[in-house]
């Protein structure tokens, strides 16, 4: 089965900053969190996958097909929402869901559309400049499902949202993902979101991509240990991912396969997989 | 094509509206007070205001990073907003029309075959030179660079001006020149305007990283 993303050493430059080369293969069927502080390359990526930059070495393929050669007909399968949504404000919701049957022709579902409509119980009349954030992420989502898009790329959807909005997307992308033919990026600074529905995490840090493991095995693989100064020297050196030092000694984030099975450890959360990582990293 | 022009009419439906209505004042009083001739200066500028308005209003609402995703070529999203400005000339060119024919005379003063072309080019020219200066430099800077335009066209003038017996030259020049090939020759510097401007344009947009 093709893969849903597939990216062969991209890169880019932009300014000081450079992304890459990456490459990354997607399954089609899953949720991939595609985590990484601020700066790390996180937007500039969607962005390339989405044609808005474009890549100075290597090659993206969606769903098969490479975006240099991707045709208004095939870009009606991907969908995809930012960190706003980036269509005129002085719009009504009737008058964008008008915009989009325009922009998406035949594609475009509107029985779905009102669907969500109703269950975000979205105003029609009312300008999107007076839409709440959670109701402006809320109709993004909207639009981005309702023409069949077999593959959505979300680019921090979830910043600035309530806790209970945040749960309602997570479980529209869990619904979603029930058709195994549809697949989802989604790069988030809230890593509890991830933790919640994600199969995948890719971890990007200055441009470089880091790992991109299955969530489960990610996390079973890892340990967090409390160690006294003295204890940590017997530590082999290589299983150690990251350190935080206090007062009483260290905090390490170990390989659990390089430490001794009776080592008393705690399941890491993404988060600390990611502060861990970072920190060792400017250490 | 058809939901960009949507998306344009409906982001400045307010400013449209008030367009709109400032034109039929204008358009009474003009014919109250038998000027009517002036009408068609009026879509020269319609289209210069409106381009600046649209693209103010992308700028604001960053929809070219919400539009070039879609099921859309970049060519297109050009193409839409130079119907749009076409569209106007087209309506400025058919008011000259209709004003030369139901004028005093009843009939046309100057050729239709003339007059066409020539309509078409007033109208369209300006924002011929203004959408590529738009794409490239951004609202802001597009209306900054623009200004500045208009003073090398006013130091153009300003030349002419001084140089009265060269105009007096090319005016003697087309009065003998066949009044048919002229009006070819008017038609053709419209396509090439506009289309030179367009592909431009076009050109300009497709290289942009957003």
């Amino acid at each position: 089965m093709q893969n849903a993303i597939e990216l062969n050493a991209v890169k880019k430059q932009l300014g000081n900053f450079t992304l890459g080369p990456i490459s990354l293969s997607v399954p089609r069927g899953c949720i991939v969190g595609y985590i990484g502080e601020n700066g790390a390359g996180k937007s500039t990526t969607i962005k390339l996958m989405l044609g808005l930059l474009r890549a100075d070495e290597g090659e993206i393929k969606l769903l098969g097909k490479n975006i240099v050669d991707f045709t208004p007909e095939m870009k009606k399968d991907i969908g995809y929402v930012f960190d706003n949504l980036y269509i005129p404000q002085e719009m009504t919701l009737k008058n964008a869901i008008s915009f989009h049957e325009k922009l998406y022709g035949s594609a475009w579902d509107r029985k779905t559309c009102n669907s969500f409509v109703d269950r975000f119980n979205l105003p029609h009349n009312k300008e999107i400049t007076h839409f709440s954030r959670g109701m402006k992420m809320q109709l993004g989502l909207t639009f981005a499902l309702s023409h069949g898009a077999k593959l959505l790329l979300l680019d921090e959807p979830t910043s600035g949202l309530d806790p209970v909005i945040r749960d309602d997307v997570l479980d529209i992308l869990l619904e979603y993902i029930q058709d195994e033919n549809n697949t989802v990026l989604i790069s988030s600074h809230i890593l509890s979101d991830l933790e919640k529905a994600a199969d995948y995490i890719a971890f990007i840090h200055k441009g470089q991509l880091l790992f991109m493991e299955q969530k489960d095995e990610l996390v079973e693989s890892c340990g967090v240990i409390s160690l006294s100064h003295d204890e940590a020297q017997d530590i082999d050196p290589s299983a150690i991912i990251g350190k935080r030092e206090h007062k009483f000694g260290v905090e390490l984030l170990v390989r659990r396969s390089l430490v001794p099975e009776s080592m008393d450890m705690d399941k890491p959360s993404i988060e600390d997989i990611m502060i861990y990582m970072i920190k060792e990293d400017r250490r | 094509m058809r939901a960009l022009i949507y998306k344009d009419i409906v982001s400045l439906k307010k400013a449209l509206t008030a367009l709109v209505g400032i034109v039929l004042v204008l358009s009474f009083v003009f014919f109250t007070r038998g000027q009517v001739h002036l009408l068609p200066l009026f879509f020269v500028l319609i289209p210069i205001i409106l381009v600046g308005l649209f693209f103010g209003k992308d700028t604001l609402s960053n929809v070219d990073q919400y539009i070039i995703p879609s099921p859309v070529r970049r060519s297109t999203i050009v193409l839409s907003r130079y119907v749009i400005v076409w569209a106007l000339a087209a309506m400025g060119t058919a008011i000259v029309l209709i004003i030369q024919l139901f004028g005093k005379s009843g009939a046309f003063i100057i050729p239709w075959y003339i007059l066409l072309p020539g309509s078409f080019i007033l109208t369209s020219l300006i924002s011929a030179i203004q959408m590529p200066l738009m794409y490239k430099f951004g609202a802001e800077k597009g209306r900054i660079i623009f200004v500045f335009l208009y003073f090398v066209v006013f130091s153009l003038f300003s030349y002419i001006g001084e140089n009265k017996e060269l105009l007096g030259n090319i005016v003697e020049k087309i009065s003998q020149t066949n009044t048919v090939i002229l009006g070819v020759i008017l038609a053709l510097i419209a396509i090439i305007i506009n289309g030179a401007s367009y592909a431009l344009s076009v050109h300009i947009y497709s290289n942009k990283e957003f």
